[in-house]
């Protein structure tokens, strides 16, 4: 057993102390005089929501199959701890040595939502390494970022080494060794990071020179030192032949994901024109049968988890889920192993397969068509029609569920204010079928009909990213405006609705889509006392105004302003392999409310099908 | 069939609190593929009972559980307590370890025998001054003769006619003689343990520089629990010392059912 970072004194005065100790179950442990390299791993939020996350369980795997490096863990340090460690100088560690991260050659963190931003800047202070990469030199990490965020990195290009843009499967190892070639022959970090510069999918900011033009927009964004002008997104090219962890780390608390999670694939068919995910993971790309299978054997075995549950966009276009569910209600039944089921489309077999894992009494039935109207769901793209939910919420009716929750967006772009009524009277038609379907007698009262809306934010790398984001007080006058509508409706009291915060959304917004100026903010929100902005509780909206105040930075020019389709975006630089001229195209469409068909149905023509694999050469 | 498992708890996993403690076992046993019996019932829970949760802070050597498993493996093997403590050992990790284990006699159909809970009747507790603490009381007592000293002081204590002390509990706080319920007191320097502790309880007690152990033999279990802490801070105040609950470590070092006979769970 190692000795802790922090002292009896410190963890019996902190709340879950045990978010600090390591020593899980299955967490790695090597020899420190055996390896070349120390990577730390970071998910910048607590520790629960982090060690939820499947990516940093592969990324873990990935590293410390290599016999030379050790990967290790850190999560954020809640407030109280936060406070214990400045008083007390206490350098943020790493979970399984409980050494100090500053002292380790890589901090990798991943960017999973903007919201975290404030999260990272703590990390690195905390640890000791000067916030601003500029200032680093080899006796600090290399800071290196990945995960979705990094599609727009640059709100955060001050404060990386590194962005890995892509999958975190691919390119790693060759930069480790990269690492280890420029460390032994005594090279200057500098150079390392030319030489990582030429790996392809790393972005290096610092050899990137940005200038503006006086209306603020980008005017040019140049490499320098033989860095590439576009750096190009990985992708793993055979999901069935890569790694996987088949013991991943099982928290001693409670994380927000208390299960075993198997990804059955990645990226999405359906290309819904808000969503950044369906589009920067494409081209979907399905896991094998035995692959999966032989993975949640090993990981149930190995962790001891009383439930499984299966991940990916769109679960239902797996095309061998039948098969897939067949064997997991067998093997699973055997072992007392619950099954959990997101992101399935309701229809009879979906209800089939929730009805045999499921409680069908407690459970509710979801459905996100993001819009209220047909006319709003053709220019999302949304290829969900209202006989489909109807006949969907039907059949569910009729198997017993009597609660369906209602997933919606407010402010995309072309919206009218019919399209906003339109979600109450859905949801009254959903309400209705209810009891059109269900005989009084087999009630068990009343249904009970949620809706949620968010407030649109618009993400690079979607045919949307062009678009202006409305304003909170639009947000709210359209919330009012649904409210108002539901009051009219005739099952309004079987149906609920819950709305998001508009101020995290529209920060987020400005995060998303900023350009290196907006990192300033950040930086002076966070020197301000902002951290865990994520959470409710936490987010202060009063000193992230102020901080934009000082940076002098003019928030509608990054949220609310349409940009014109020829203008140079912050995130240009990079090649997901879909093309511009696509996303203008689906922008074009859906402001005809034309639909594009989804990849299975016929190819829109994204352009990824350049890496030559998954659903894009699908027989 | 019943079996009956003594465990310590040490090292950094004393920061786990109880029902954290509960579900590692559950993982463990799935982990394990012990025959391990189930509830009836949508959400079947595994049949495992607990004599009594551990604070969060104290390590022990006398934890208790009791599970009720079918009587073969899944290899069709009949189960023995050696097999149980092979099948689980093997699915612990470090800072979790089986001390002993027994089967509890019990014929399928018949009424259950007592839990591990419902028979907790005491248990022994060892607090050891942590490094980086003193007590001032001591100050002027020459280092050999510190023990001494505090021999006389907690014999002068248990002497008293009683030992009031304000018990807090969730209905309030109170004040309450806790003599009757103190069994045993003593104190000794790293190398003794008295006699009415075995061996056994303090195999994964932390030891400190100071050098100063107080042992205490307490009422436990539903009917009159008495933490050991209470104890401490009684005799400290008794001496004019204040107490502050960093200074020490705790370490439950056995469970009673039958206090008068040291019989464990
Ligand atoms: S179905 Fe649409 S919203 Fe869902 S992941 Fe796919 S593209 Fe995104
Ligand atoms: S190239 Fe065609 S099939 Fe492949 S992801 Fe793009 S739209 Fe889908």
């Amino acid at each position: 057993m190692r000795k802790l970072a922090l002292s009896d004194e410190i963890l019996m005065s902190v709340d879950k102390s045990a978010r600090y100790i390591g020593h899980e179950v299955n967490a790695i442990w090597k020899d420190l005089d055996k390896i070349d390299i120390r990577f730390c791993m970071c998910f910048p939020d607590v520790y629960e929501v982090g060690m939820s996350h499947i990516g940093i369980q592969i990324l873990y795997e990935m590293f410390n199959r290599r016999e030379d490096t050790f990967c290790e863990r850190v999560y954020s340090p809640w407030p109280d701890l936060d406070k214990l460690m400045r008083e007390h100088n206490i350098p943020l560690f790493a979970l399984e040595s409980q050494q100090p991260i500053k002292d380790f050659d890589f901090l990798g963190i991943t960017l999973q939502y903007e919201m975290c931003y404030t999260n990272v800047l703590q990390i690195l202070e905390l640890s000791q390494i000067p916030i601003f990469a500029k200032e680093r030199t080899w006796e600090h990490p290399i800071v290196i970022g990945g995960g979705p965020c990094t599609y727009n990195p640059e709100p955060l290009a001050d404060f990386f080494d590194i962005f890995y843009i892509g999958e975190g499967e691919t390119v790693y190892d060759q930069l480790l060794d990269t690492y280890k070639k420029y460390r032994k022959e005594g090279r200057s970090r500098h150079d390392f990071l030319v030489a990582a510069s030429q790996i392809e999918g790393l972005y290096i900011p610092e050899l990137y020179d940005v200038e503006y033009n006086e209306d603020g927009t980008l005017k040019s964004f140049t490499p320098r030192e033989g860095a590439p002008e576009k750096v190009k997104r990985q992708v793993v090219a055979d999901m069935s032949d890569t790694v996987y962890p088949e013991k991943p780390v099982v928290p001693y608390i409670r994380a927000v994901q208390d299960r075993v999670a198997l990804e059955i694939q990645r990226g999405c068919i359906r290309g819904c024109r808000f969503c950044q995910a369906g589009m920067i993971y494409r081209p979907l790309r399905e896991r094998s049968l035995e692959f999966l299978k032989k993975y949640a054997l090993a990981m149930i075995n190995s962790t001891g988890y009383e439930e499984i549950t299966l991940c990916s966009l769109s679960s239902s276009d797996y095309t061998k889920l039948a098969e897939l569910m067949d064997f997991l209600i067998n093997e699973m039944g055997k072992r007392r192993i619950n099954i959990s089921l997101p992101s399935l489309r309701i229809d009879a077999f979906s209800l089939d397969v929730m009805s045999r894992v499921q409680d069908v009494r407690k459970s509710s039935i979801t459905f996100a068509p993001e819009a209220g109207t047909q006319r709003m769901r053709d220019i999302i793209n949304k290829g969900l029609d209202e006989e489909t939910i109807l006949n969907g919420a039907s059949e569910a009716f009729k198997a017993g569920w009597d609660k369906v929750k209602l997933y919606f967006m407010l402010g995309q772009p072309f919206e009218l204010d019919s399209d906003v009524e339109g979600i109450p009277h859905l949801a009254d038609k959903i309400a209705m079928a209810f009891y059109d379907t269900v005989p009084k007698s087999e009630r068990r009262g009343k249904v009970q009909v949620t809706i949620s809306t968010s407030y649109f934010v618009p993400k690079p790398f979607t045919p949307f990213q062009w678009a202006a984001q409305i304003t909170p007080e639009e947000y709210l006058r359209r919330k009012t405006l649904l409210m108002d509508t539901l009051k009219q409706e005739h099952n309004y009291k079987s149906i609920k609705y819950n709305w998001h915060d508009s101020n995290t959304s529209i920060l987020e917004g400005l995060l998303a889509r900023g350009d290196r100026r907006v990192g300033r903010v950040i930086y002076e929100a966070y020197k301000d006392g902002c951290l865990f902005d994520a959470w409710t509780d936490y987010f202060n909206m009063k000193k992230w105004e102020q901080a934009i105040e000082r940076a002098g930075i003019d928030m509608d020019f990054y949220t609310t302003r349409e940009r014109s389709t020829d203008e140079l975006l912050p995130w240009d630089f990079i090649d997901t392999g879909m093309t511009k001229a696509f996303m203008k195209r689906e922008y074009e469409k859906a402001r005809k409310g034309q639909t594009t068909k989804n990849c299975r149905e016929g190819c829109g023509g994204c352009g990824c099908n350049s890496w030559t694999t998954g659903v894009c050469i699908e027989a | 069939m019943i079996f009956r498992i003594r465990f310590a708890k040490y090292g950094v996993v004393k920061f786990i609190g109880h029902l954290d403690v509960m579900r590692y076992f559950q993982k463990a046993v799935r982990r394990s593929e012990l025959p391990i019996k189930y509830s009836q019932g949508f959400n079947p829970h595994q049949l495992m009972v607990f004599a009594q949760p551990l604070g969060v802070g104290v390590t022990s050597d006398g934890e208790y559980m009791d599970i009720e498993t079918e009587d073969v493996d899944f290899a069709g093997n009949a189960l023995s307590a050696e097999r149980v403590r092979e099948i689980l050992g093997g699915a612990l990790t470090e800072g979790f370890e089986i001390v002993s284990i027994r089967q509890i006699p019990w014929q399928e159909g018949t009424k259950h025998p007592e839990n591990a809970m419902s028979l907790v009747a005491g248990a022994d507790y060892v607090m050891s001054l942590k490094d980086g603490y003193s007590l001032g009381i001591l100050d002027s007592v020459e280092q050999d003769d510190k023990i001494s000293y505090l021999k006389q002081k907690l014999e002068s204590f248990m002497g008293q006619d009683n030992i009031v002390v304000c018990k807090k509990s969730k209905s309030g706080e109170k004040d309450m003689d806790i003599k009757p319920y103190i069994y045993e007191a003593a104190v000794e320097d790293n190398s003794r343990i008295p006699s009415f502790i075995d061996e056994t309880g303090v195999a994964h007690a932390d030891v400190y520089e100071p050098g100063i152990r107080f042992f205490f033999s307490l009422s436990a279990g539903s009917a009159v629990n008495i933490k050991p802490e209470l104890v401490l801070e009684a005799f400290l105040s008794y001496c004019g010392e204040d107490f502050n609950e960093l200074m020490f470590q705790i370490h439950r070092a056995q469970m009673y059912s039958d206090v008068e006979q040291h019989t464990g769970l």
